[in-house]
């Protein structure tokens, strides 16, 4: 898939037009409104601090932005099978004393081997199962349904709806959530791919089964039975990426410290692992921090470069689960979901 | 005379397989046949030039030259020898040497026209003829090979920037970039322009790109760190700063990226002393920085100094200019402030604030059709 690597910048001379924080502010008073749904990626090239600047962060859309997005009168509506169903109103919500705060790596479910569809941020907001505790929601109820105001929504287990870290967010980085980023409430459904995380949210429904249409499945082929589905996307992958340097760099040094980060859903990396010469070997990476679980951990390897020429270099990495990335996608897999093969990049030394 | 026969085809032979071996890139042993070839026969001519290509793309100068003017001197009608001849001084930055091979060359009806006159330009518009340099550009058309395209562009973009006329430069700077993102120069040039144009968002897209390609090249961080620090809402300068470190550790222009970040986080002491250090360590661009920091703080006097030092070692910076200019209209020194803007705005004929600045002297020296038409200038946007 490609994606546009968007960068919205203004210079700090008078008279340059609209700047971000404008756009921002209009956002807030309802009247921005994109005419069609945007997808931009987090060029990776730009890491530096684990959490990417909100105005960097990836954006996935599967319909347009709402219009008229106010934080004035925003409600999420707690209800469907519970016995005490409620709205949450949103200063309610901004004005909890205890705040949960989540570091969590989001990924879209479509994000290519070498895709920025991938950011990390700190999110403030409210536990999602305290709330759904007190809606009491009734024994039958399997799963928990999130609506956004786009219209898109998305069916939790309620195990992982009730989970401590699943939390209803209003704050991303310190600041109030951006509109591309599910102003004025989103969900957080950390360690499970994006789409789960939905924006714009409106309402919380406790349901006793899933929506049929979900069309994050799994498929595989086979020769007797064909293409079937097998099972839900839902908990992220092992995974880690190349931030420096990235496919056909030309680099002049004899020494270079490649950079790159590694994630693993609900897990924590145990391990990452860089080839220089297209996998003939491998050398451990250095992780720069204690991995955690939800949040992509940063690595680098100090490569001395022998001589001139074209190198292949990869990586890898392992969870603390047992789990680790696969050389090549299954060839039987027949969606475009989990693309979590060894990443690849090309680069000339001159 | 049979034997020397014999001696001079065996020698043809060893030559022909020391071309093969250079055209397959195998220049170790393009190098060993040919030293065979030419002790062998001292007049092959394509040995030395083969000998001297090789010495050339290591910069071995001496021995080029000499192989080169061996090639001259044993086939003073051959115009590949000073083709390469011109080749190597251009390599060497001895335009004018440069320009007289290959203005022999040409005379000698050097085979690939465009080629020579791309090369020769590029002498031209480096040995301070932009002008000549185009005029000689204009007589062919952009090349179909797309590296020579890409420098005839890059060529052009760098004349045009000789002759301030920066909007059509960086048009030309962002072919050679199509054409060829290979070649750094061609950033550095691109990103560079922007920047002295007030076009500070472009330069940073541009940047972004370039350091994505050439992540341990100093020159290219360092525009990703001068150009951050020109967009206000960039969050990417302590990014800049890191590849910076990473790419030239010990290199003094670290500090000026350091300053720039301090500028940012509004640290302005802190800033100030980087910039300091870098240019006690002979960072021209640092002077500059040092006086705006001393200018927002209110020590004109601190700044004056610093701009006059800035425009000491970089008299042709449009933007010294324009700081000096206006920090000596701001204290009323019309006469000095009218020789800079004045300068500014050839130096930076496309540029906002050097018209808006301009505009404002000349109302103050009461010449109000000249002051309106650079107010205008400098309140549209380009």
């Amino acid at each position: 898939m490609a994606t546009r690597v968007s960068y919205k910048w203004h210079s700090k001379l008078p008279g340059d037009g609209v700047t971000r924080r404008l756009l921002l502010t209009g956002a807030a008073a309802g009247v921005l409104q994109a005419q069609q749904p945007e997808t931009s990626g987090f060029d990776l090239s730009l890491l530096d601090d684990d959490v990417v600047p909100n105005d960097l962060f990836f954006v996935r859309e599967h319909y347009p932005q709402p219009a008229g997005l106010s934080s004035a009168g925003w409600r999420v509506r707690i209800g469907g099978a519970v016995a005490e169903p409620f709205d949450l109103v949103y200063d309610e919500l901004t004005a909890t004393p205890s705040p949960r705060r989540l570091a969590a790596t989001i990924e879209c479910a479509e994000n290519p081997v070498d895709g920025g569809l991938v950011s990390h941020a700190e999110w403030t907001g409210c536990s999602l199962g305290a709330l759904l505790e007190k809606a009491r929601v009734r024994s039958g109820a399997k799963f928990v349904r999130l609506t956004g105001a786009d219209g898109f929504s998305r069916c939790l287990p309620i195990e992982k709806a009730m989970h401590a870290d699943t939390i209803l967010a209003h704050g991303m980085n310190g600041e109030r959530l951006p509109a591309s980023h599910g102003f004025p409430v989103r969900a957080i459904v950390p360690g499970w791919y994006g789409m789960d995380s939905v924006k714009w949210l409106k309402q919380v429904e406790a349901v006793d089964g899933a929506d049929p249409g979900d069309r994050y499945l799994r498929s595989e082929r086979s020769l007797l039975t064909g293409v079937r589905p097998a099972g839900p996307v839902r908990e992220g992958c092992v995974k880690s990426a190349f931030s420096r340097p990235l496919d056909g760099a030309i680099l002049s040094s004899r020494r270079f410290t490649i950079r790159g980060v590694a994630w693993a859903g609900q897990n924590r990396v145990r391990q990452v692992e860089v080839s220089v010469d297209g996998g003939k070997s491998w050398r451990t990476g250095r992780l720069a921090s204690p991995p955690r679980p939800y949040a992509w951990v940063q690595w680098t390897f100090d490569w001395m470069i022998g001589r001139v020429g074209s190198y292949e270099l990869m990586v890898r990495a392992a969870d603390d689960a047992g789990r680790a990335q696969p050389e090549a996608r299954p060839s039987n897999r027949a969606d475009g979901f989990e693309l979590n093969s060894y990443q690849t990049v090309r680069v000339v030394v001159s | 005379m049979i034997w020397l026969a014999i001696a001079l085809l065996q020698a043809g032979s060893v030559l022909e397989r020391a071309d093969m071996a250079f055209r397959q890139g195998d220049f170790e042993a393009a190098k060993a046949l040919a030293l065979q070839s030419v002790t062998a026969d001292p007049g092959a001519v394509h040995g030395h030039m083969i000998l001297g290509v090789i010495a050339a793309r290591n910069n071995q100068w001496d021995v080029s030259n000499a192989r080169f003017q061996t090639v001259i001197r044993l086939d003073p009608s051959n115009p590949t020898g000073y083709f390469y001849l011109g080749q190597a001084k251009l390599y060497q930055r001895q335009w004018d040497a440069a320009i007289q091979y290959f203005t022999r060359a040409a005379e000698r009806n050097y085979p690939d026209r465009d080629r020579l006159t791309v090369e020769l330009a590029h002498a031209q518009n480096e040995s301070g003829r932009p002008q000549k340099a185009l005029e000689m550009l204009m007589e062919i058309a952009p090349p179909a090979d797309p590296r020579l395209a890409a420098q005839y562009h890059g060529v052009t973009a760098f004349a045009l920037g000789r002759m301030n006329q920066w909007t059509a430069a960086i048009e030309a700077g962002r072919q050679a970039v199509r054409l060829d993102a290979s070649n750094p120069l061609y950033w550095d040039f691109l990103i560079d322009a922007l920047i002295k144009t007030n076009q500070a968002p472009q330069a940073l897209a541009e940047a972004i790109r370039a350091q994505r390609l050439f992540p341990d090249r100093g020159d290219t961080q360092y525009l990703f760190a001068v150009a951050s620090h020109h967009v206000v809402e960039s969050p990417l300068s302590r990014l800049a700063l890191r590849n910076l470190r990473d790419a030239e550790p010990q290199s003094p222009r670290v500090f000026v990226a350091e300053g720039l970040l301090y500028r940012k986080q509004g640290k302005d002491e802190e800033a100030a002393a980087a910039f300091t250090k870098a240019a006690r360590r002979g960072v021209k661009d640092a002077y500059l920085l040092l006086g705006i920091v001393h200018r927002e703080n209110g020590d004109l006097a601190a700044a004056e100094r610093d701009y006059r030092d800035a425009e000491r070692l970089n008299p042709s910076s449009g933007q010294v200019a324009l700081e000096l200019g206006k920090l000596f209209l701001s204290r009323g020194e019309l006469t000095e402030a009218r020789t800079r803007l004045e300068k500014a705005v050839t130096l930076l004929p496309d540029v906002q604030p050097v018209h808006y600045q301009l505009g404002l002297l000349y109302q103050r020296l009461g010449m109000k059709e000249e002051a309106a038409k650079h107010l205008r200038w400098g309140k549209t946007t380009p």
